[in-house]
């Protein structure tokens, strides 16, 4: 096992990081940009070094600031958290030639994974059924005009390097497909490392459930259940669940199942997560494969009791996962939502000083977050500041508690999404468990 | 809540020293704020000092030599060279100070005006973070 590790990311991921490396012993060495310099992140973990200024382009994007911090301070391992550098595979092969275990997949699964088609493709030599759609990625209008014909509209462009939704874009009728696709072109050119696009039968009304799987280089794999992530707004998950209301225990065990076939057959180690859609008709699809630890992890910590952060570091040490399938429960019902610094209805990012903060507590309730009274969020990052989880015997208790937790939720100074999430667990449809992906659009 | 009541709301809070007023009125919230002679902006809290301060002194006069990378500081080329620079010594501009080594690159520190090495911050060996005082320089 590590001694020390270092953690190249900020926020609230960086602080839960540092809570399963302190509980295993191991030192920890946090890495901040100057406009972090009094983040939670660095008043708790044992040792701190600047990397660079505020943009993030020369600090958390700073390979060699970061694997130098790593070399200074004598940190073993490097914990990517879930930001950029998670699943960027030069920063894992430049952690290989510093002689530095990056905590995460190896770079060939992460190499499969970050081609969307060439992960899909093995999805289905495994027997797994995937979406209809082109089998390549498409350049000319012609052709990609002739595939969405084929699969009939409206059809899904998909970017094949894809990340955070850049480059998805939904084509509901035939007029609008060859100024959409060239929009998706420019837009994979100019933010991805990797372009290209390839067209899907869109899928309407189907849920988005995902499989936290675990696997260590033995290939000794289980999953920790499903999580629906169906509430989303531009691609952005909003509200997560654990698990999925109103599936069959047999299609459950069916899709887990099935996603420990495919990482064994792909030779995987580290933890990751097998997207699926899933149609109301129980019918379901592989979408793709995350290798990184997902934002929502918690929401399975919740209800298996397991901390998946802490397996991720066991697996990357290569020692053997310490459960199996038989040994993994869920119990209740969890719910995550993710409270975002803006304002909640017109979802501009809001910053300040945060002048009031008091998280909930009590029963079945988990906060995630680095913000404190007198921290100020600034408008470099990501406006994720903190995740309120809760767990319940059942989804209706769930719910219960969530608004309790939400309804005493005070952060003042600075606008943030709680209302909204308030609006959502008020919802009638969402009660009813009815969820599918254009639900959130009545709130945009 | 209608713009009526919001108006009633400023009016009540005319005339009095009330900043800020927060009020939650059937599922509605509405804050009105207002400046009252200063601007008052929060006060910045630091629950703890910052780390590894290099200790530089209140004095405008001095300049300092930061180090732009993260990386182990040294003060010559090689352990049995003498130093770069020692207390007292007139440099110039684009005159090497020190070393960071980074990822086994051996970066060359540089000062960026001419003057007098008034401090050295740093031990030789010693890890540095980006944004560390390494010197304190008296212009000349």
């Amino acid at each position: 096992m590590f001694d020390k590790v270092l953690i190249a990311d900020r926020g609230e991921i960086a602080v839960r990081i540092i809570y399963s490396l302190k509980e295993m012993g191991i030192k920890t060495v946090a890495v901040y940009s100057q406009a972090d310099r009094d983040s939670l992140a660095v008043i708790m973990a044992d040792e701190a070094v600047c990397i660079g200024p505020a943009d993030i382009k020369h600090s958390y994007l700073n390979f060699a600031s970061i694997l130098s911090a790593a070399h200074v301070t004598g940190a073993q391992a490097i914990h990517p958290g879930y930001g950029p550098l998670s699943e960027n595979l030069e920063f894992v092969e430049a952690c290989v030639d510093g002689n530095i275990t990056f905590i995460g997949s190896s770079v060939d699964s992460m190499t499969l994974m970050a081609d969307k088609l060439a992960a899909k493709y093995a999805a289905k030599s495994c027997g797994i059924p995937v979406v209809p759609g082109s089998s390549h990625v498409i350049e000319g209008d012609r052709e990609a005009l002739t595939v969405a014909d084929e699969l009939g509209f409206p059809v899904i462009l998909k970017a094949v390097g894809g990340g955070g939704g850049r480059g998805i874009k939904v084509v509901a009728d035939r007029v609008d497909f060859l100024d959409t696709f060239y929009l998706a072109k420019q837009e994979t050119k100019e933010y991805l490392k990797k372009p290209g696009i390839y067209v899907e039968k869109y899928l309407e009304n189907a849920r988005h459930i995902e499989f936290q799987i675990l696997c260590d280089h033995r290939q000794h794999a289980i999953h920790l259940g499903d999580r629906d992530c169906t509430i989303q707004r531009r691609y952005q998950k909003i509200i997560e669940e654990s698990p999925a209301a109103g599936i069959e225990d047999d299609l459950r065990r069916k899709m887990g199942q099935a996603a420990v076939d495919f990482v064994k057959s792909v030779g995987y180690s580290g933890i990751g997560t097998v997207e699926y859609l899933l149609m109301p008709d129980g019918s379901f699809y592989f979408s793709e494969m995350n290798t990184r630890i997902q934002v929502e992890h918690t929401v399975t910590e919740m209800v298996t009791g397991l901390d998946v952060v802490k397996q991720q570091v066991v697996i990357a040490a290569g020692d053997e996962l310490e459960y199996g399938q038989d040994d993994i429960t869920v119990r209740g019902h969890g719910i995550e939502c993710r409270i975002m610094a803006e304002d909640p209805f017109r979802f501009t990012p809001s910053t300040g000083w945060v002048t009031q903060y008091i998280p909930p507590g009590g029963p079945g309730v988990r906060v995630d977050s680095a913000i404190f009274c007198g921290a100020f969020v600034n408008p470099f990052y990501d406006s994720l500041i903190a995740k309120l989880i809760v767990s319940a015997p059942d989804r209706p208790k769930a719910i219960e508690r969530m608004k309790r937790a939400l309804g005493s939720f005070i952060i003042d100074g600075i606008e943030t999404s709680i209302p909204m999430c308030m609006r959502i667990m008020n919802d009638p449809q969402f009660k009813d468990g009815y969820v599918n992906g254009s639900f959130i659009k009545q709130y945009i | 809540m209608n713009i009526k009541e919001i108006k009633d709301i400023i009016k009540a809070i005319e005339g009095t020293d009330i900043s800020e007023i927060d009020v939650h009125s059937a599922g509605d919230r509405i804050r009105i704020r207002r400046y009252l002679g200063e601007v008052s902006v929060p006060e910045r809290k630091s629950p703890k000092s910052r780390k590894k301060d290099g200790g530089v002194p209140d004095n405008v006069e001095l300049l300092s030599v930061t180090s732009p990378l993260v990386g182990t500081f040294y003060r010559s080329s090689a352990l049995d060279s003498p130093p770069f620079v020692e207390v007292g010594k007139e440099v110039r501009k684009g005159d090497v100070l020190c070393i960071v080594e980074s990822m086994k690159l051996m970066n060359e520190i540089e000062t960026e005006v001419d003057g007098v090495i008034v401090s050295i911050l740093v031990e030789n060996g010693q890890p540095v973070e980006y944004g560390q005082s390494l010197f304190l320089l008296e212009p000349l």
